[in-house]
């Protein structure tokens, strides 16, 4: 027992590394596009780069997000939720500024936030938007994410094994 | 068409052990599972898939259950759980939910088979005896011991159950450092602590492999085939014996019967297509819900109001596990550097349990009590980062939101515990059919009526208490609970209660339908009542059971 326990310490640092994907799950698009350049700065504010943990940039958490309103097992309700919160984060920031949230100083868009949050929409929406910036800080790099595992490695956290080696598909499992 | 000796729908805890005993016995078998066949080699520690979007479970949009609880006025609030995301679907694969399981084992105790004889009625409650006794059901227990592996240490304790083996045929898991600290602990408050029971392998046997300790156990498959689920344990060995067919993707939606005996069973097969499968003896294995969805939809000319519902008890006194659970969480700032480095062990598992008020007297009376098992927070770490989202009610960001999640993964451990007490049947939680809304293969879904006794909260609560006490000893701060009647969808038994009288059970004492030669029910709905304890270890002991039964029916046939 104590053997098994000995060679999977051992070998956890190695197999830190990221595995290479058979398929993406995150997907490349222009930020330019709703609601990505209201979440991509959204995700500034709420993930701010520091000098220990990772930026919602460098885990591709836009990306990322662009996987999940393409993902089947998520309800349609969610997908339409995390579009109209956007648009309702921008109508505030139009009522308060006169201007879209991403155009807005961080001073303004910190006044915006602490007004949505309020809201029970802002906080469940909110509360939306980490759960998948928190998927993209700590899923398995293989779907596009959590780039070179730095959530990883920034929490100390070692993945289970085996690790997946491709991101999940609503029909891999139909094929068995 | 091929005619089987038995048919069995559905291929979890209750279906596993008929398959295996029958199978070898050279009987043909034909195992109907409705999920995909997935085996070691499928399985990995995959978050998104597993437990962030279900892969195992159906996707509600496709097939979901109608949820009804009760308002406070005492109206009944309706909802869909396609509309509400209440999911009560488990594993939906070969092996059932067996293969997501953690594989705590406790066994029943001989006072949880005559709960009504023993601490009397309860307002409100339908509380029975077994007709079966625990001394009955224990040399299938042993089996279970034996054939599926269970791992641990028989302790001496004012509540350990007689045994017909002196000890686990495999040794304890590896121990997380922490049990020695809960054993102090208990030492110290006067309480037992009892090696929890495990359905893992501590190493190679049974012609499976050891536990690998991968910490991500629960909700996940194993990929060694160390746990003792269903298909690992029992069916990979039924199909090597040539006389067990295992189809996946079978979606079995009616059976068909005449007055006395059930007489085919249809099924959709991958592609959509009807498929009708008949044999001597069909065992009904979809788990407590979806089972008696089943005889429900089969209802016909002689059965009117579903097969086995002659007298209305199809369905009647569904049961959750009660009781809740708890936490708190050891800080890296009150211990030395030894116990930090003890504390971050991975992979290990806690392994205790506590059984002292199993049985507790009260305002002079004795009260039926339960189990508390002891574990550390979920693995998993979106969920455990989303739980650090707010402090004191409000929602953190930024650097604040960041310092939090590095103090919680990197300098802290949560160490939790869950109880199990009995969830009284009633007259309230049962499950029936909603004709009004369809699966995606059009057939209709279970409604699943909620409630859960007063009763089960102040127990839960008292054993809460005393989980507390020993966290508080151990040193944890910030200690919580969540005790209420929210019904753990992974615990579910009853709705066809096995009893003496047809007038108030739907199975009789060997889980054959009262009234039908042929037709069988074997999985966690012949429960009348669930014990304190997870009830795996029970539906398969029961099943080795009900599968010597139907062999002596075989061989009169
Ligand atoms: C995450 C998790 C952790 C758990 N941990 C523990 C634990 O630590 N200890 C413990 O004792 N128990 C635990 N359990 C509970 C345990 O898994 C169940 O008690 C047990 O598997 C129930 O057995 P069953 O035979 O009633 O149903 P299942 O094992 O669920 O089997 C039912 C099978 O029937 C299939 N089916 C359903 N409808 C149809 C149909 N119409 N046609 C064909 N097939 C159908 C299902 O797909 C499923 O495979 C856990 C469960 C889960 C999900
Ligand atoms: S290898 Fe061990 S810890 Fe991992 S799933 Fe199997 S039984 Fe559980």
């Amino acid at each position: 027992m104590i053997e098994r326990r000995t060679f999977l310490l051992a070998g956890a640092a190695l197999a830190l590394l990221p595995q290479k994907s058979e398929a993406a799950y995150a997907v490349n698009f222009t930020v330019l596009e709703s609601p990505y350049q209201t979440i991509g700065m959204l995700h500034r504010d709420l993930f701010e780069f520091s000098a220990s943990a990772p930026s919602p940039v460098m885990l591709n958490a836009l990306g990322y997000l662009g996987g999940v309103m393409n993902d089947p097992r998520i309800e349609q309700s969610e997908k339409q939720f995390i579009l109209n919160g956007a648009a309702w984060l921008n109508e505030q920031s139009e009522t308060d500024f006169k201007k879209a949230y991403y155009h807005l100083t961080s001073a303004q868009r910190n006044r915006v936030l602490e007004t949505v949050i309020q809201e029970t929409w802002g906080d469940n929406w909110i509360w939306t938007i980490y759960s998948y910036l928190f998927e993209a800080l700590l899923c398995d790099p293989v779907y596009g994410a959590n780039t070179h595992a730095v959530g990883w490695y920034w929490l100390h956290l070692e993945p289970g094994y085996p690790r997946p080696k491709s991101p999940f598909t609503e029909d891999k499992n139909e094929a068995i | 068409m091929k005619q089987y000796d038995v048919c069995i729908v559905g291929s979890g805890a209750g279906a596993a052990p008929i398959a295996y005993e029958l199978s070898l016995a050279g009987y043909s078998v034909v195992v109907l599972e409705k999920g995909p066949y997935l085996t070691e080699k499928e399985f990995t520690k995959d978050e998104i898939a597993v437990s962030r979007r279900s892969i195992y479970t159906p996707r509600l949009q496709d097939e979901h259950h109608v949820v009804e609880t009760y308002r406070d006025d005492g109206s009944i609030a309706r909802t869909t759980a396609a509309e509400s995301g209440w999911n009560f679907w488990n594993g939906s694969m070969v092996g059932g939910s067996t293969n997501l399981m953690s594989g705590y084992f406790h066994r029943m105790k001989p006072y949880d088979f005559r709960l009504r004889s023993t601490f009397g009625s309860i307002r409100g409650a339908n509380v029975v005896d077994w007709p079966i006794t625990y001394e009955m059901l224990e040399p299938y227990y042993a089996k279970v011991e034996s054939v599926v592996g269970v791992s641990g240490k028989v302790v001496q304790h004012p509540h350990q159950e007689p045994r017909s083996t002196k000890d686990f045929p495999y040794p304890p898991t590896w121990e997380q450092p922490i049990s020695k600290w809960f054993d102090d602990a208990c030492r110290a408050l006067g309480y037992y602590s009892i090696p929890t029971p495990r359905a893992v392998l501590p190493y190679d046997a049974l012609g499976r492999s050891g536990c690998s300790y991968s910490n991500f156990c629960g909700s996940y498959g194993c990929a060694t085939g160390a746990k003792g689920n269903a298909r690992a344990a029992l069916l990979e060995k039924a199909r090597a014996t040539g006389n067990c067919q295992i189809i996946p993707h079978a979606y079995v939606y009616r059976i068909d019967a005449d007055p006395s005996r059930a007489t085919a069973v249809h099924y959709y097969d991958k592609r959509g297509d009807a498929v009708t499968v008949k044999a001597a003896v069909y065992v009904v294995s979809a788990q407590a819900i979806e089972s008696v969805r089943l005889l429900l939809n089969s209802k016909n000319r002689h059965h009117p109001n579903g097969i086995g519902n002659r007298y209305g008890q199809l369905g009647k006194n569904l049961i959750f596990s009660a009781g809740g659970s708890g936490q708190g969480r050891f800080e890296h700032s009150r211990l030395s550097e030894k116990m930090q480095y003890e504390l971050m062990t991975r992979g290990a598992f806690v392994n205790r349990s506590l059984q002292d008020w199993y049985v507790y007297h009260r305002y002079g009376r004795p009260y039926k009590g339960g189990t508390i098992d002891f574990l550390f927070e979920h693995a998993n770490p979106t969920s455990r980062a989303l739980r650090e989202l707010y402090a004191d009610g409000k929602m953190l960001r930024g650097k604040q939101l960041q310092a939090r999640l590095e103090h919680a993964f990197r300098h802290a451990r949560i160490f939790t515990y869950e109880v199990f007490n009995d969830w009284l049947p009633t007259d309230n939680c049962f499950v029936s059919v909603d004709e009004s809304v369809k699966d995606k293969w059009g057939v209709p879904v279970g409604s699943i009526r909620l409630f859960g006794h007063p009763h089960d909260i102040e127990v839960g609560n008292f054993l809460a208490d005393k989980a507390e006490n020993v966290l508080r000893q151990m040193g944890a701060v910030e200690i919580s609970r969540s005790i209420s009647s929210a019904p753990p969808p992974n615990l579910v038994a009853g709705g066809c209660r096995f009893g003496c009288d047809p007038k108030n059970s739907v199975l009789d004492p060997n889980c054959r339908m009262h009234g039908m030669d042929n037709l069988y029910v074997s999985d966690a709905s012949f429960m009348p009542t669930g014990g304190s304890v997870p009830y795996t270890w029970t539906i398969y002991a029961n099943a080795f059971r009900v599968a010597e039964r139907i062999r002596t029916k075989l061989k009169k046939l």
